[in-house]
């Protein structure tokens, strides 16, 4: 009985630990900026098409997607209540300000729920349109709202030091937001991992090849990989178990280099190879957050440094 | 005077320091964390569980909303082997056909606008199955008649035909014997929908 609650007194302490430990703002903040410039960016493309996708005469009609199994009684957007070009024109460039804004880190515990809110209401407007790129901007957006992601490398950071304020340096809600970008992370690549295991290709070592040989996706010729097939079954299973191992071996101190190195090697193959730059950037945001707040600074410092010595 | 110091003190305790804040944090932490699992359990073909079913569920009005609700496969259970696109014909009035396949990369730029359009089109794949699934053939039909009213409402068109275009990657012998990604050999066509409008729309 006493074991039992060792154990458990064990279990909270240690969770408690988890969760609820001050972690140093640098790397959420460094997420905020990447992900607000992604987020930007994503949502000016639309602009390319916006009457297309998002106007009364879409490329969805709200009938059709009623009828898809995509759609979710729940799952809002204020699209559908938008009839006018004028309208729909007005609400995106209001949208295109909060995304631009977030990246610059300005009013961010206001601007961060802005960006949250109209990142979903335009994924759940088209979600035929959408793909990994669009979950994982969701999921940054979602998370970077709970922590303090305007602390650092904001204009908040500068307003508030130009007060004589100096901004939280250690923090439990970044901690949290931190935590659950890499649990999220973890969910997903185990998922995509497993999705996997249950397709032939992955198994006989030809994966990689398919991916290469499709000509709608790919951004490189990779055609001559069909005289590496070595080659082209090593990345499969490599793919394969990387993924299905990353939510285990990412929590170990001496393995997270070699598992964070395959996710810059496999996310800026699919960004340069399989045409999909921002879904593999986005990506590596995500990864960040396994980054430590210390490491993040330095690294930042020294980038900066040169910056700053051509200002004076 | 005892109160007040207690008082004072407690409230120097930041929130994660006092039990009940931390309690109910962890509480929806532990429900948020089945939420973020529960949708890629759910996805086919795993998603007959009647276990994963009901909790989806009770979940449901939590993943929607926040945008939650998906299942990660990312190029599984197998990378694309025929990639899917629209060849469509839109009679005007005047009898003037304007044809189009839809994506090209080399007409949507930037890349990402391309790949918009890209899963739309990979959203009519569900047409492509045998008659064995006449149920999932069906979730075609509801986008494929969308796309057809949205491209007669774009060219001000009488009569919309959408062409479902399969296009196969070849393998690496055929690749070895010298066959391009592009061979014609690799594009079948075949007509999924047609519409017929009363009066064509301003666009």
């Amino acid at each position: 009985m006493n074991a039992l609650a060792d154990s458990l007194r064990r279990t909270a302490e240690g969770w408690n630990r988890f969760w609820f430990q001050p972690a140093r703002v640098e790397t959420l903040c460094l997420i905020r900026l990447l992900c607000g410039w992604m987020l930007f960016y994503t949502h000016l493309v639309w602009s390319l098409g916006l009457e297309d996708f998002f106007g009364p005469h879409a490329w969805i009609t709200a009938e059709a997607l009623a009828q898809s199994p995509e759609s979710h009684p729940l799952a809002w957007s204020w699209f559908w209540w938008i009839d006018s070009p004028a309208l729909l024109w007005t609400v995106h460039v209001a949208a295109l300000g909060v995304f631009f804004l977030f990246f610059l880190g300005l009013w961010t515990p206001v601007t961060s729920v802005l960006a949250f809110l109209a990142t979903v209401a335009y994924v759940h407007r088209v979600p035929a349109a959408t793909f990994g790129l669009d979950q994982i901007n969701a999921m940054l957006a979602l998370y970077l709202m709970l922590g303090p992601c305007g602390a650092r490398y904001s204009l908040d950071a500068w307003l508030a030091r130009r007060r004589g304020e100096e901004p939280p340096g250690e923090s439990v809600r970044a901690n949290l937001a931190l935590r659950l970008i890499q649990i999220h992370m973890c969910v997903m690549y185990f998922f995509a991992g497993i999705g996997k295991l249950q397709g032939a290709t992955w198994w006989d070592g030809s994966a990689m090849w398919w991916a290469a040989a499709s000509y709608e996706y790919q951004s490189l010729d990779l055609t001559w990989m069909a005289n590496w097939p070595l080659l082209v079954a090593l990345l499969t299973h490599l793919t394969v178990w990387w993924e299905v191992t990353y939510p285990a071996l990412v929590w170990l101190r001496g393995w997270r280099v070699l598992v964070l190195g395959m996710a810059v090697l496999v996310h800026l193959g699919i960004a340069t190879s399989l045409g999909m730059i921002t879904f593999g950037t986005a990506m590596l945001f995500g990864n960040l957050a396994f980054v430590p707040g210390h490491a993040t600074a330095a690294v930042l410092q020294r980038l900066g440094k040169p910056l700053a010595s051509r200002g004076r | 005077m005892g109160n007040r110091t207690q008082r004072a003190a407690s409230s120097a305790v930041p929130w994660y320091g006092r039990r009940w804040p931390r309690r109910l944090v962890s509480l929806w932490l532990a429900f948020h964390l089945l939420a973020v699992v529960l949708p890629p359990l759910s996805v086919d073909p795993g998603g007959n569980s009647p276990l994963i079913g009901s909790a989806m569920q009770a979940v449901a009005w939590y993943v929607g909303p926040l945008n939650l609700n998906h299942g990660y496969r990312f190029f599984g259970p197998d990378p694309p082997l025929v990639s899917y696109l629209i060849h469509y014909e839109a009679e005007l009035p005047d009898g003037a056909v304007i044809e189009d396949t839809l994506p090209d990369h080399r007409k949507f730029w930037p890349r990402l606008f391309y790949h918009r359009h890209l899963m739309l089109t990979s959203r009519l794949q569900a047409a492509d199955l045998p008659p064995e699934h006449p149920l999932q053939q069906m979730l075609a039909r509801p986008y494929a008649e969308s796309y057809a009213r949205h491209l007669a409402w774009r060219h001000q068109a009488r009569v919309v035909r959408l062409y479902l275009v399969q296009h196969r990657a070849p393998g690496v012998e055929e690749v070895r014997r010298g066959m391009r990604l592009t061979d014609p050999q690799l594009y079948r066509r075949r007509l999924i929908y047609t519409l017929e409008v009363a009066s064509p729309a301003k666009p």
